[in-house]
This record gives structure tokens, sequence and C-alpha cells, in this order.
């Protein structure tokens, strides 16, 4: 439907919009004088028209002034007396019916204009509003959206440092790993062991009972069913660690490690101090094995100082450039030390001298540097501490072909 | 009189273990009841036969040091061979300052357990004969007559007929008329006899 927003406007100006009203007058006018010769009476209808379209587009007053003139224009042609503004009494009825007549077409006219267009702009406004809203809501959308997003980035960071913190605190209980394996072991074995002497029993009794030493053996084969699940476990567990080297900043691990033992270092009294080398080229290492071996030998200094006097407890972990392509990361204790007799087995397997070791930490520690093309080796003053020291070979720059090696 | 056929517990939370152990038990003719974890072995019933107890370290809820603890709170006295996975000195050392017969690294030989096995319900029989021993003195000394006990009460005091007739006011005759009748009531031959009893019975001094 076409709005009438056009002509409105041009209506705008009041004066314009009462000269328009006196011309709608004028026109009906004209026009009743035009039809005037061919009726039996005057036909004033036309300036009720007039009245209702200067009401419609000017509103209540240049409606009423529509009223007006018409009024005076009618009272002044066509009631008699002719052409004078008096009114002979018997014409008065008439006269009035066509004054309220008028006032109400140019009131109702312009009383829906103005309805309708209040609704309009109540209607615009309302467009406005839900324009509004709406990309204000899209806005918030998008900011919600984004918002989740880093949410989901800042727990996949959170998940993947938990895992890897999990690595390490399994990495940290190497030699309970051995403990659990040497449990999980036992009890199978003990049930092949007690059921077969069993067995040996219920055979050599008599008369023999076969049922029974059928039921033991069968509990044999089962217990030996299981340590075998025990030790495809460990099969697989030992899969898992294949070394994936990356380049790693050594002091980026050293660090992440120191934060992991910091409670074990309050626990036991000590300070621990970290010196790193000013500027270090990047290593090629598994990460989560570098971390194994480093805690190894922290947590093995703490431990060798639990009867040093707590003023000495001190732990330090230095790095260095070491020869051409390596670098040497050094743990010092203020511990016991080691014995010179001990020095040739500690990094043996199963080789300790602590009440509830394994022997397992150094050895593993030293498999893994040297699967890094690395070294690990150890020198102490008996009772006045230890240095465990390894080397890692730096990663070298990519060589693009062709240049000069 | 007949002795009730003896019994070994077996407290161990692995099924292999459990079962393994109570087949090798059975097959040399021991009684053997199997139990998951210490709060089961408490729950269960038991007689007053000789017995012994095989008993894990390391168990779900109270441990087996718990359970010896609390065994030895309710007054149970019964030899316990501890069964460990490790060797670990400091617990063992407690374990047997608690009174454990024997501590077993799994895996252990069978025949290492039969022997601590067997050693322990010998401990068990011969501490339920001394216990029923004891009853039935108890009981012997219980029908001895309040004069009877106060005459046995100076004599294991050491003192002499006129003495005990003097104390108690009767005359020396009586005294060793009621002498006689203690001796043959508690079944002692001479003095030295008496005196373990008494010793036994923990009455010591005259009179009481």
């Amino acid at each position: 439907m076409r709005r009438p927003t056009v002509r409105l406007r041009s209506w705008s100006s009041s004066a314009g919009r009462y000269v328009s009203a006196t011309l709608l007058v004028g026109a009906a006018h004209a026009l009743v004088l035009l039809l005037d010769p061919y009726l039996p009476y005057p036909f004033l209808l036309p300036f009720f028209g007039s009245v209702m379209v200067s009401g419609w587009f000017g509103g209540m007053g240049p409606g009423l002034f529509a009223v007006l003139l018409s009024t005076l224009v009618v009272d002044y042609y066509f009631i008699p007396p002719l052409h004078s503004f008096s009114i002979s009494v018997h014409n008065v009825p008439y006269f009035a019916a066509f004054v309220i007549s008028a006032l109400l077409a140019g009131w109702l006219s312009s009383a829906r204009r103005s309805a309708e267009a209040s609704l309009r702009m109540a209607r615009d406004e309302l467009e406005g509003r839900v324009e509004e809203r709406t990309l204000e809501l899209q806005q918030a959308n998008e900011s919600l959206r984004a918002e989740i997003s880093d949410r989901q980035r800042a727990e996949e960071a959170l998940r993947t440092t938990q895992t890897e913190l999990a690595h390490v605190a399994r990495a940290m209980t190497m030699g309970e790993i051995v403990a659990s394996i040497a449990h999980e072991m036992n009890q199978p074995l003990v049930g092949v062991l007690t059921n077969g002497e069993a067995c040996f029993r219920w055979l050599d009794s008599e008369p023999a009972n076969l049922d029974e030493a059928r039921e033991a053996a069968r509990r044999i084969v089962r217990d030996g069913n299981r340590a075998r699940a025990v030790m495809a476990q460990v099969r697989a567990l030992l899969k898992k660690t294949d070394p994936r080297k990356t380049q790693l900043d050594l002091h980026r691990v050293i660090e992440d490690v120191i934060s992991v033992v910091q409670s074990e270092v309050r626990r036991h009294g000590v300070s621990l101090r970290f010196e790193p080398a000013p500027s270090l080229p990047p290593v090629m290492a598994d990460r989560i094995q570098l971390q194994q071996v480093l805690l190894n030998l922290i947590l093995n200094g703490i431990e060798a100082m639990s009867t040093t006097d707590e003023r000495r407890r001190v732990l330090r972990i230095r790095t260095h450039d070491y020869e051409a392509e390596e670098i040497l990361v050094a743990v010092d204790d203020a511990g016991v030390g080691v014995a010179p007799r001990d020095m040739d087995q500690i990094f043996a397997a199963f080789f300790t001298t602590k009440a509830d070791g394994l022997g397992m930490g150094l050895s593993i520690s030293r498999s893994i540097v040297e699967a890094h093309g690395g070294r690990l080796w150890a020198i102490s003053d008996l009772g006045l501490g230890a240095t465990f020291q390894f080397t890692l070979p730096i990663a070298l720059p990519l060589r693009t072909p062709g240049e000069e090696v | 009189m007949g002795e009730p056929q003896p019994v070994v517990f077996v407290v161990d939370d692995d099924v292999s273990v459990r079962e393994g152990i109570a087949n090798l038990v059975r097959s040399v003719r021991l009684d053997v009841r199997t139990f998951g974890s210490a709060q089961e072995f408490l729950a269960a019933q038991r007689s007053d036969a000789p017995a012994c107890l095989v008993l894990d370290v390391r168990l779900p809820g109270p441990s087996g040091l718990d359970l010896q603890r609390d065994l030895r709170k309710r007054g149970v006295k019964i030899p316990i061979i501890f069964l460990t996975g490790h060797g670990d000195v400091p617990m063992s050392v407690r374990a047997m300052k608690d009174g454990a017969m024997e501590f077993l690294i799994k895996p252990f030989r069978g025949q290492d357990l039969l022997d601590a096995i067997h050693h322990a319900l010998e401990q068990s029989r011969s501490e339920r004969r001394q216990q029923m021993e004891l009853a039935e003195l108890r009981q012997r000394f219980d029908s001895l007559t309040p004069r009877e006990q106060q005459v046995m009460g100076g004599v294991v005091a050491g003192l002499p007929n006129k003495e005990i007739a003097v104390e108690l006011g009767t005359s020396e005759a009586t005294v060793k008329l009621h002498r006689g009748h203690v001796m043959q009531k508690l079944g002692a031959a001479s003095l030295p006899e008496l005196v373990r009893i008494a010793d036994r019975l923990a009455i010591s001094g005259s009179g009481s």
C-alpha cells in the first residue's frame, strides 16, 4: 500500500496546510457553482469533502479552518437571504445541521488521521527498536562465541598440562611403577607356587586325589596367564615411551620440573637454586623423558640431603655449554655423597643404597640420556655431596641443500 | 580329651593368593578358611580350636598391621604369619615386635609357608593347653575352703606351720591337715610344685 509520506511532507508547513484548506474550500465552491444550474437545490456535499481532506492531511486546525470557510461560503452564497451573512429563522436548522456535519467530518477525519499517524510512528519506532535489539543480540552472540572458543582453548591447554603433569607424576614414581609391577607379578606367582606344591601333594597322597590335583593345575595355568597379561601391559607401557624428539628449550623444561617439585623441596627444607647459562641453543629431546631424568636426579639429591644440616641443604641445577655441540646439565647436592666403591654400581639396575629404593631410577635415567646421544655420570666427595650431570647434543639447525657443511 | 581340629585362617585380598594358599593348606589335611579383608575376618565366627592367621600386610581398608593391633586389643591370641610384597624392614620389625610369628616375602616357597603354619599351630596348641590347665587350676583353687586358701597363702609365703597356726589362731595339727587337703586338691606332689601353681594362679603372700 502506498503511504502518503511524500504528500505529508509537502503539507508539513502549517501555513501551507491552511492555504491548502482555503484552496480546497474554493475548489468545492467552484464545483458547487458548476453543478448548481443542473440541480433543483444547492449541492453542498463537496464542502464536506474539502473539510475531510483538509482534516485528513492538515490535521485538526486546517480541518476546522475549512469548516469555518465552508460555513461562511455556504451562508453567504446558498442560505437565504443570499449574498449576506445573515440567516432567516426557518433556515437555521438547515444551516446548523450543515455546520455540525462539517464540524464532525473535520474532527473525525483529522482524529482518524492523527491516530493512524501515531500508529505508524509507533510501528516504525518498534521496527527500529527491533532492529537495534537484533543488532545488539548479534553482537552479544558474537562475543559469547569468541569467549567460548577462548575458554575451549584454555581448557585444551589445561588438559594438555594436566596430562603432562600426570606423566611427570608417573615419572616421579618410576620406582613405584616397578614396585607395582613387582606386586602384580607377585600375586599370580604366589598362586603358581602354592598350587604347584599342593598339586604334588594331592598326587603323592594315598590314594592320589586326582580331582584336587587337576583343580590345582587349572589354577596354576590361570595364574600363569594372569602373569602373562601383566607382562603384556608392561610391554605396552614401554612401547608408549619411545622417545619423540623435538627441539626443546632446555631451560623451560627445567623450570617446569622445578615447579613440579616445589612442594617436595619445601617439605624437605631444601633451598633449590637454578643457575642457567646465559643463553643456550635448543636441544633435540623427548620432553617427557627429559623431565623424568631431571626429576629423578632432583629427587635423589633432595633425598640424599635428608641428614644434612638444614643450613647446608642446597640443591643446585646448572647448565653449561659443553664441548662443541653439547650442553651439560648438572645437579649438585650437599648430601651423603657416593662411596667410591659404589660409584661403579649406582647406575646398574636394582642397585640401591636407599632403605626402600628399588635401584631403577639412575639406571633408567642413564638409558634415557644415552638414547638421546648423551652421557650421564656422577662425581662425589663422600660425606660432602654429589654432582650428577648429563650431556645432551644441541639441535643442529637444518641445513639447506647445497650449503657448505 | 580330644582336641578340636586346628584351623588356618587366610586373609588376602588377592584371589590367586587366597586360593593357592587354601589349596596348599588343604593338601596337608588342615582346615582352612579364607577372607578378602580384615573386616570379613573380624565378622566371622571363630571356635576355640587351635588356629593361626596367614595375613597379607597390604589390604583394602584396615591393613594387616591394623588387624594385628585390633586383635591384640580384643585379647584374641592367635599366632600371625605375615605376607608382604616387598621386604620393608621397619614394617616387619614393628610387626615382629607386636608378636608376629613369621614374615614371609612374596613369592615364598610353599614349604616355608607350611613350616610356618605348623609352627604357628604348635604354638597355638600349647597356648591353648596352658589356658585350659590354668582354667582347671583356677577351678580347683576355687574348690578350696576359705580356711584352706588361707593356709595355702601362708605356705607359699614360706611360713612354717607353727607360725601359720598362730596367725590363724588354730593348732599346728589343723594347719597340717588343711595343708594336706590343699596339696591333694591342687594335685601338687611337693612344696615347690605348689609354689609354682600359686605362681601361675598369681597368688602370693599370706592370707590372701
